[in-house]
């Protein structure tokens, strides 16, 4: 009996442990914590990141950050965000860009760039793993499980 | 004198702004094409003397390489410049320089632009030399063949806006530009002018969803059919009863004439995603006042279905030109073939209104594999059927040959590596 009830102890914790540990992995959008903005739609992130319309709810300008050199991380953003392969977005990207209608968001080389960016940026947004965040940060969107 | 303009603004920015953010990046294809015909010579557009018939094969009508410039002088304010090979039948500063502008944004809401942009005609005109940027092989022939014209000596202004879920923008330009063109196998190409070019370009778009609606306006400034003008004018003065012979000649070659003329360009487009299929589509009508071009109406619709780095495609495409009958307004043949310069004014009438004659229907299917994320292979198979008085487009196998109402069908294939750098 006891040797059961440690069994479903160990489940238990183990369980809690993954889900952290999967929770922590996930990707969030984040702004400087002096960003007036709160929250997010997938519809407003989409806007930011395709240069549809590159402004904050409050009409401030905002400064979208790409990841350089992490692909797996930019691939994972995007399909979760437009449904779309690295590949589809680069030609997206190419007809906005080399049409002169917008600029890609600009690129920091990884996660420890670009949290340093948005700490210091007011007006930047950017992607990470949720276990980078910190106080200086605030979570605006978050992706469906 | 605007290009100009914004390379003395640029300088004078480096004064006022220390270190600019410059930016470097390009696009290219390299493109294959052969066709089955010995009669119809494919070109990519009207801009092109050369033809491709069967047994050739040709690299020059689809490749081509970019570069651009990105110079950000502030958050406001950046420069753009772009330069495109194309395989330009005059290769200069001016006809390379796809893009010199400077833009200031001082709000999300507005952007104005100053320079040489892109020409904002129809959904695909402004990145049509962008061949990774769309599935096909080329863009659609029947909508983009018949107006090569690139870019946009001038100003605009666009505002854009969230609507709820929707982003709406609306861009208003005006400017002028010129490109070359030539039809009928003519050995040059000589630039055609838009003068006084005003238009208006509205998107909207979802998530899933993209509508817009583009109408532009212009006038010609074009000297080809002067003269012509100038000798029916001279027919009609010296030769007796003439107007007999040739009924209202002269009311005829003035109403031809495309020079100060007005055109007017409209185009609605949509497109839709699901999750593994894309549907597009385009429906476009040009009409001028101008007997040379009377109408045309044209559009495409294309579905593509993407599976991992694999988008396969087919797409069907049509144009239909509106003619004015020359022969049905009671010429006197005969008795014209006895004037010394009769015929020769006949055969320039009928060589200005087929100049724009675009009749024919495409079926294209292809294949786009994306096998790197900079990198596209594409293969598209095309088959055109050419209809009555509408070959204009393909170039005929014979130098200056103006032949009228050819018809058949040819079939293009399209191998291209597009790729972004």
């Amino acid at each position: 009996m006891i040797q059961l009830n440690l069994l479903k102890t160990i489940i238990v914790i183990g369980a809690l442990i993954f889900a952290s540990f999967v929770s922590s992995t996930e990707l969030v959008v984040v702004v400087n914590k002096n960003n007036p903005t709160s929250i997010l739609t997938r519809s407003q992130v989409i806007d930011l990141y395709m240069g549809k319309y590159i402004a904050f709810p409050d009409g401030s300008k905002a400064v979208p950050v790409d990841i350089e050199d992490d692909l797996a991380t930019r691939e994972k953003f995007y399909a979760s965000l437009v449904g779309m392969p690295l590949a589809r977005v680069n030609a997206y990207w190419s007809k906005v860009k080399f049409s002169g209608r917008a600029r890609p968001p600009m690129q920091q080389k990884d996660e420890s760039a670009i949290l340093a960016f948005v700490m210091e940026t007011e007006n930047a947004i950017a992607y990470v793993h949720e276990n980078s965040v910190t106080d200086d940060l605030k979570i605006v969107y978050r992706f469906d499980k | 004198m605007i290009i100009k303009s914004v390379f003395c603004l640029l300088l004078v920015s480096n004064f006022a702004w220390a270190a600019p953010d410059v930016r470097v990046s390009g696009f290219g294809t390299i493109g294959f094409v052969t066709t089955d015909s010995k009669d119809f010579g494919y070109r990519a557009d009207f801009s092109k003397s050369g033809g491709v018939f069967k047994d050739e094969f040709d690299l020059a009508e689809s490749t081509n390489l970019g570069i651009q410039l990105d110079i950000i002088a502030s958050d406001q304010i950046d420069f753009v410049f772009q330069g495109i090979y194309r395989d330009q039948e005059d290769l200069d500063l001016g006809s390379a320089l796809n893009l010199a502008f400077i833009r200031y944004a001082p709000t999300a809401n507005w952007s104005f632009r100053l320079g040489r942009t892109a020409f904002d005609l129809f959904l695909l005109t402004e990145y049509r030399d962008i061949g990774y940027a769309y599935s096909w092989a080329h863009v659609p022939t029947e909508i983009y063949g018949v107006i090569p014209h690139r870019y946009l000596d001038g100003v605009d202004v666009t505002y854009s806006q969230r609507l709820g879920d929707i982003t709406f923008s609306a861009k208003l330009f005006y400017g002028k530009n010129e490109f070359a063109v030539t039809a009928f196998s003519a050995p040059d190409a000589p630039p055609f002018m838009f003068d006084n070019i005003v238009g208006l370009a509205l998107d909207f778009q979802s998530i899933n969803w993209d509508v817009a609606l583009n109408h532009t306006q212009l006038k010609f400034d074009s000297q080809a059919a002067h003269p012509l003008v100038a000798g029916v004018t001279q027919l009609d003065a010296f030769v007796p009863n003439f107007s007999a012979i040739w009924p209202n000649a002269v009311d005829f070659v003035n109403a031809a004439d495309l020079d100060n003329r007005q055109g007017a360009y409209t185009s609605i487009s949509g497109q839709y995603r699901f999750d593994t299929f894309t549907i597009i589509s385009e429906l476009a009508k040009n009409k001028t006042d101008s007997l040379a071009i009377q109408g045309v109406r044209s559009g495409y619709v294309s579905g593509i279905y993407h599976y991992n780095a694999h988008n396969f495609f087919t797409s069907l495409a049509f144009s239909d030109t509106e003619k004015f009958d020359l022969d049905a307004t009671g010429i006197n043949l005969p008795v014209l073939g006895q004037i010394p310069g009769g015929l020769e004014a006949y055969g320039a009438s009928k060589f200005i209104l087929n100049y724009y004659s675009i009749n024919q229907t495409t079926l294209s299917v292809g294949w786009r594999w994306d096998f790197a994320q900079n990198i596209s292979f594409k293969l598209q198979l095309d088959h055109t059927q050419i209809n009555k008085g509408g070959s204009t487009f393909w170039q005929p196998s014979i130098e200056n040959d103006t032949t009228e109402n050819r018809t058949g069908h040819v079939n293009t294939l399209f191998a291209n590596l597009s790729f972004l750098y």
